[in-house]
């Protein structure tokens, strides 16, 4: 299992690498070793302390409406940073379409001087073009990281702090080592981009579509079907980042002895998801909505099936008794996620 | 069929015509009765304390408070095989990629239906005579394994779609790749539970728990309370709509026993209580 052997290249000390390193920083002469050629020209973004993304942990606890009656029982521990990887790519994707949709709207006639409501149903051919652009942020890595991940980016868009240079960022040894290789190539990232966008690309298309239909018919209030279309797409700007880096901490905590996790930006401390035990208050609303469904559909579905239908009232007692096994699977769980 | 490991001399059972065969006790890898070299591997990082650590602290619902305190008995690292591809997609030969995949139709512990194994931070793997853990051997031909790399697939597709450009997808066989698992077992008042934990990162994959006594009457307790909700709410729901509230009340009872059944069988009346990992955050 051993690793091929690098040394630094300002000393010529051996430096502990692993496959995921990015940056290490010499043990003996403090001078960070860039290994891969493009980490030169990576941005980061800078992260506060440990000690500073606990403070803010901790107040957002306090502010929790469940933890934070419950701090006496809540230790925080040490937490890990990771530099995750991501391209943003900046996409614009333009479609040219022909389609045909289903109008279908009400309208009121008058016969023999009375008014009657009609329903009226059309079929339309329409013809446009839409163009979308979107800056995607792409995980570098192809591994199973989940709802952190998109809260983080969703967090950097809306938050929008600086990049730096990453040889500005990865100074000391213990941010350097938090700095996870990208997998990813700039083409990959690229396609991946352009998968994510497709799919609303293609939803832009559906509602202009729509919304010709309705116009072409001279009606506001219709509901529309697209029965089929044919969409031509083009790309007019596929530009991407250099590797990104942004700072995420675990942090994790113990209540009552067991552990639990929060997963934090590391520019600004903010929570941006966080697993949380399953209080009885939280098993309580389960409880509610379990009792809800089965009172509400077993309720009158049995005094249906006696009083008057015998088989719709069935199924609403067998619907009732299902969305209460459902509702129950949140009395099940132990933890819940904020975000 | 017999194979002796050249590397180790271990003896081991293994169904005749299979494309590769591991050596349980020390990981080499034999194809077509040579040594193959092209083997790598996932370093664990999270070691047996840290393991049982991630699954004694971890509560599930109606754990004992003391379920920390449990002894620890049994720990196994077992390495799972998985098929290192390079894929191409000519002519873009930008979207080149490595991607892994689960070799083995039966691996030693339940994964989470969504698990992907990352391609890139594997090392290389070099068998030793000190016992690390149990491999095990692929029995899923590499064909038939790559069609779990679909989401690969389709990601090309997506992108050569949108440029006009009709791809080929390719692949080549690149090696093994072994990932750890740790396969834990404790006990806790007599009895013994298992667990398995992600030795690259700690996560808890799977675990059987002992249920207290207080849990299985906090789940009798809600099943009750949510009859009794249910009746009431029937009850009022039928007076409401001038039909007699007994029958309201019988039949809010009745659909109730759908969340009774779950509580009951999952909870009061299970031997022993299931985690499942779904998805991670």
């Amino acid at each position: 299992m051993g690793y091929v052997e690098l040394r630094c290249r300002y000393c010529g000390a051996p430096l502990d690498v692993t496959p995921d390193s990015v940056v290490v920083v010499c043990r003996y002469c403090g001078q960070p070793n860039f290994l891969d050629g493009s980490a030169g020209r990576a941005l980061a973004v800078p992260t506060l302390s440990a000690s500073e993304v606990i403070r803010r942990a901790v107040e957002r606890t306090k502010r929790d409406f469940n933890l934070g009656r419950r701090m006496r029982d809540i230790n925080f521990a040490a937490p890990t940073l990771l530099y995750l990887p991501f391209y943003l790519v900046d996409v614009a994707m333009s479609a040219v379409y022909k389609a045909r949709v289903v109008v279908s709207y009400t309208k009121t006639v008058y016969v023999g001087g009375r008014p009657q409501t009609r329903v009226v149903t059309r079929t339309v051919d329409v013809e446009g073009a839409v163009r979308l652009s979107d800056v995607v942020a792409v995980l570098a890595r192809r591994s199973a990281w989940g709802l952190s991940v998109d809260k983080l980016v969703d967090h950097f868009f809306k938050t929008a702090p600086e990049p730096k240079p990453l040889p500005e960022v990865a100074k000391e040894a213990a941010t350097a080592s938090a700095f996870l290789a990208g997998e990813f190539t700039e083409e990959q990232a690229k396609a991946k981009a352009v998968r994510a966008l497709v799919p609303k690309l293609l939803a832009a298309v559906d509602s202009d579509a729509s919304e010709r239909a309705r116009a072409r018919l001279g009606v506001i209030a219709a509901a529309t079907s697209v029965v089929d279309k044919a969409v031509d797409y083009t790309v007019d700007k596929l530009a991407v980042s250099p590797l990104t880096y942004l700072p995420m901490w675990i942090v994790p905590y113990f209540y009552k002895g067991s552990h639990y996790s929060y997963y934090s930006a590391g520019w600004d401390g903010a929570v941006v998801v966080a697993e949380e035990p399953s209080f009885v208050e939280n098993k309580a609303i389960s409880a509610v909505g379990a009792a809800a469904t089965a009172g509400l559909l077993g309720g009158l579905g049995a005094a249906i099936a006696v009083a008057a239908d015998p088989l719709f009232g069935a199924a609403a007692l067998a619907g009732g008794a299902a969305a209460a096994y459902l509702a129950a699977g949140g009395l099940l769980k132990s933890r819940r996620v904020e975000t | 069929m017999i194979v002796q490991c050249p590397f180790c001399g271990a003896k081991y059972e293994a169904p005749p015509g299979r494309r590769f065969y591991v050596c349980p006790y020390c990981g080499t890898a034999l194809s077509e009765g040579k040594t193959y070299e092209n083997v790598y591997i996932f370093k664990p990082a999270v070691d047996k304390t840290a393991a049982f650590k991630a699954v004694l602290n971890f509560r599930p619902t109606a754990a004992p408070e003391d379920l920390p305190a449990a002894s620890p008995v049994e720990a196994e690292l077992h390495f799972l095989p998985l098929y290192l591809y390079y894929v191409s997609f000519p002519p873009l030969d930008q979207l080149a990629t490595y991607a892994t995949a689960l070799a083995t139709s039966s691996p030693p512990v339940p994964l989470p239906p969504s698990f992907r194994f990352p391609a890139r931070w594997r090392t290389p793997f070099k068998p030793t005579l000190e016992r690390v853990g149990v491999f095990h051997s692929p029995d899923l031909d590499p064909e038939a394994a790559f069609t779990s790399l679909q989401e690969v697939v389709e990601e090309a597709r997506a992108y050569a779609q949108v440029f006009k450009v009709k791809i080929g997808v390719e692949w080549r066989l690149e090696g093994l790749v072994y990932y750890p698992i740790w396969r834990l077992a404790y006990d806790y008042r007599g009895r013994r539970y298992s667990a398995a934990v992600d030795a690259t990162d700690g996560t808890v994959l799977y675990m059987e728990y002992p249920i207290s006594a207080r849990g299985r009457a906090e789940a009798l307790g809600m099943a009750a309370a949510v009859a009794a909700g249910a009746a009431a709410l029937g009850a009022m729901a039928a007076a409401y709509v001038g039909l007699p509230p007994a029958l309201g009340a019988a039949g809010g009872g009745v659909a109730s026993l759908g969340a009774a059944t779950r509580l009951v069988l999952n909870l009061a009346a299970a031997r022993v209580g299931k985690y499942k990992a779904e998805k991670r955050l």
